[in-house]
């Protein structure tokens, strides 16, 4: 793989044409409360790049590379390297084929990613599952008028990571994700497939497909000979569909899935809203306000932090200069009755760089609730962003 | 309407035929100043185009003196009997790179848009009512971004003016769609290929809001005129904005297929 990549590399380099953005995030975490497990950190420095190289070797074929690292202070568990993206494209008379390792983007919501299943998620970056693992695939897409079919074959299951002992975020005792264990005797080398139909009539925007293959989300075991905990990867068939309704100032969404595991067949969904306002001030201020219901059949037995959740947000977007943002977020759960709060404000500073501060805040949260183990986790983080 | 009028009385003091056909073709060539028609003169002096690729450089200046650089790319496909297509992909500042945006306009109802959004190959549709807000954060509004579509306006009143030594119209309209952020614009359009060299916008509480000086017209080939370098200037808040388009390309040949939605996950 690092031979490809180096091949590939100075291939790009050598003939000039390669198109290349990096850019560099130093960021830091503190924690405020008392670890609720030994060993974990309370501050958290880490610095990460992302390069992106893009290259087109012909009239119908191109090369895009995407490389993403952190190194982070305090849990060497966080430290890890992706290819996010290593992708060859050709652009066919009537279709499109990409073969290689990429990133595919599923759905409408806002608070969680319920049909979105094609990659692992990186749970390094990011617990709620926004940032995504590359994933080796061959997909072939057949755009029509306002229509098109994907068909993917996916060779190879990315497993996905945990947080270390130091790490803060992690579940009471640590995961060995080198133990993971399969369903399939092939393990990672079950060859996995999905076939998607997506388009859009007037105001409205539609998704339906069909995925086999490893689930990505394991179930976290118990092994008593070695007292670790270890993921077990079940095999899956999900039948997942997404829709918006597109109106003046209202965007109407809907994920919805059913899944077949060998342990568990349920259903899970997630519906709301977006309302814009725009204008609001002289200096022309935009706000939305977001509400989304999520709901898993499975209820109390499911691992998902989103099994009976009310969404609310709102982001508050200033058009001004330096594209200041603001997003906040409440996650309220009927039945453990936790409130998971997000903010999010971020801002340019001249072309280059960018800044931005976030937070997480668990509060009120119930015993049973899988984010219970992140109650003493609630954290600030500032960051900072240079592009060149 | 002046000429018409002495012509009329000069009619009537003749009895001749002659007179009143006369009378009826300087008073059609005098109709020529229907806002209406010289709205349409205007697209279609715009039109005939088919495809084309043009890159922009934005430049923000504020009250304070500072400046602000955005640079974009945009591929547009003609549409007959309907609003054209438009791709735009952001290129600076570098936050925003790999941004891009897909707008399927339409003369009647909503505009159909997209928003590609790179970090997670997310493509989210969006609602275009937001036509007043700032493009950017620049002068330019998403409505001052569109392509003119003379269906969507009504027109009030067409005259002759000079404006800098040269007789050009002067064209008053009022926005007929949704949303708008303007009560009415005048337009001062040149006699000779019809697009404007200015542009006058009235806010809600119809007061002079913007400015926007158009130059350095070229015709391309196709016979269609583009301006090169335009300024927006806010009356209000004299902050202003220049948008310079630079290589423009008309012989790109883009079809229906290169602005389908499923394209945003591929542009680069």
């Amino acid at each position: 793989m690092k031979k490809v990549m180096f091949l590939l590399l100075s291939i790009m380099a050598s003939t000039g044409f390669a198109d290349t953005k990096t850019s560099l995030d130093l960021s830091h975490r503190y924690f405020w409360e008392e670890p609720a497990y030994e060993g974990q950190a309370s501050e958290q420095t880490s610095l990460a790049f992302q390069t992106e190289m893009y290259f087109k070797s012909s009239a119908t074929d191109d090369f895009l590379v995407n490389l993403f690292g952190r190194v982070d202070s305090a849990d060497s568990e966080r430290d890890h390297i992706d290819v996010r993206e290593l992708l060859w494209r050709h652009y066919g008379e009537n279709y499109q084929l990409d073969a290689g390792v990429g990133i595919v983007y599923w759905g409408v919501a806002e608070s969680q990613r319920l049909v979105n299943v094609i990659n692992q998620r990186d749970s390094l970056e990011d617990v709620l599952g926004n940032v995504a693992l590359g994933q080796p695939m061959i997909k072939l897409e057949i755009p029509l008028d306002s229509s098109q079919w994907e068909i993917y074959l996916l060779p190879y299951f990315r497993e996905r990571d945990f947080a270390g002992e130091e790490g803060r975020l992690r579940t009471p005792m640590v995961v060995n994700a080198d133990h993971a264990r399969y369903e399939s005797a092939q393990e990672e080398q079950h060859v996995d497939y999905a076939l998607r139909y997506s388009g859009n009539y007037e105001n409205i925007d539609y998704g339906i497909a069909y995925f086999e293959g490893t689930q990505r989300d394991p179930t976290l075991m118990y092994d008593s000979m070695l007292n670790e905990l270890y993921p077990f990867y079940s095999q899956m068939k999900q039948l997942g569909m997404d829709f918006q309704y597109t109106g003046d100032t209202w965007l109407w969404k809907l994920e919805a899935l059913y899944r077949d595991t060998s342990n568990d067949q349920y259903a899970a969904t997630v519906f709301g809203f977006e309302k814009s306002f725009y204008g609001i001030s002289d200096s022309g201020a935009d706000i939305a306000w977001l509400m989304e219901y999520n709901w898993d059949e499975r209820k109390k037995r499911s691992p998902s932090y989103f099994q009976n959740d009310l969404f609310s947000g709102i982001r508050w977007v200033l058009n001004n200069t330096d594209g200041t943002e603001l997003l906040v977020g409440i996650l309220y759960d009927f039945d453990y009755e936790t409130h998971f709060s997000r903010l999010r404000l971020n801002s340019r500073i001249g072309a280059d760089w960018a800044v931005a501060m976030e937070a997480y805040l668990f509060n009120n949260v119930g015993n049973d609730d899988p984010l219970k183990a992140a109650e003493n986790d609630d954290f600030i983080q500032l960051s900072l962003k240079y592009y060149f | 309407m002046l000429l018409c009028r002495s012509i009329h009385i000069a009619s009537s003091i003749s009895k001749f035929v002659a007179g009143a056909v006369l009378l009826l073709s300087v008073c059609a060539a005098a109709s020529d100043l229907d806002p209406q028609v010289l709205m349409k003169e205007r697209k279609q002096n715009y039109s005939g185009w088919g495809s084309s690729e043009v890159a922009l450089t934005m430049t923000l200046h504020t009250a304070s003196g500072q400046l602000s650089v955005r640079k974009l790319r945009t591929q547009a496909l003609e549409v007959e009997n309907d609003g054209d297509k438009a791709l735009t992909i952001f290129d600076e500042p570098m936050d925003v790179s790999g941004v891009a945006l897909l707008t399927h306009s339409h003369i009647t109802g909503a505009d159909d848009q997209w928003l590609f959004l790179p970090s997670l190959k997310r493509t989210k549709r969006i609602s275009s009512s937001n036509k007043s807000g700032a493009f950017m954060g620049s002068e330019f509004a998403f409505e001052d971004m569109s392509s003119f579509e003379y269906e969507k306006y009504k027109g009030i009143s067409a005259r002759e003016e000079m404006m800098d030594g040269k007789s050009v119209y002067l064209v008053e309209m009022e926005p007929d769609y949704k949303d708008s952020g303007y009560t009415r614009m005048l337009t001062w359009l040149d006699k000779n290929h019809k697009q404007p060299l200015k542009v006058e916008f009235y806010d809600r509480k119809n007061t002079l809001l913007k400015t926007l000086i158009l130059s350095d017209y070229r015709q391309y080939p196709n016979k269609a005129w583009r301006a090169h370098v335009l300024k927006m200037k806010n009356i209000q808040t004299n902050k202003d904005t220049e948008l310079l388009f630079s290589n423009f390309n008309f012989t790109v040949s883009l079809n229906d297929d290169d602005f389908n939605k499923n394209v945003l996950n591929r542009i680069r």
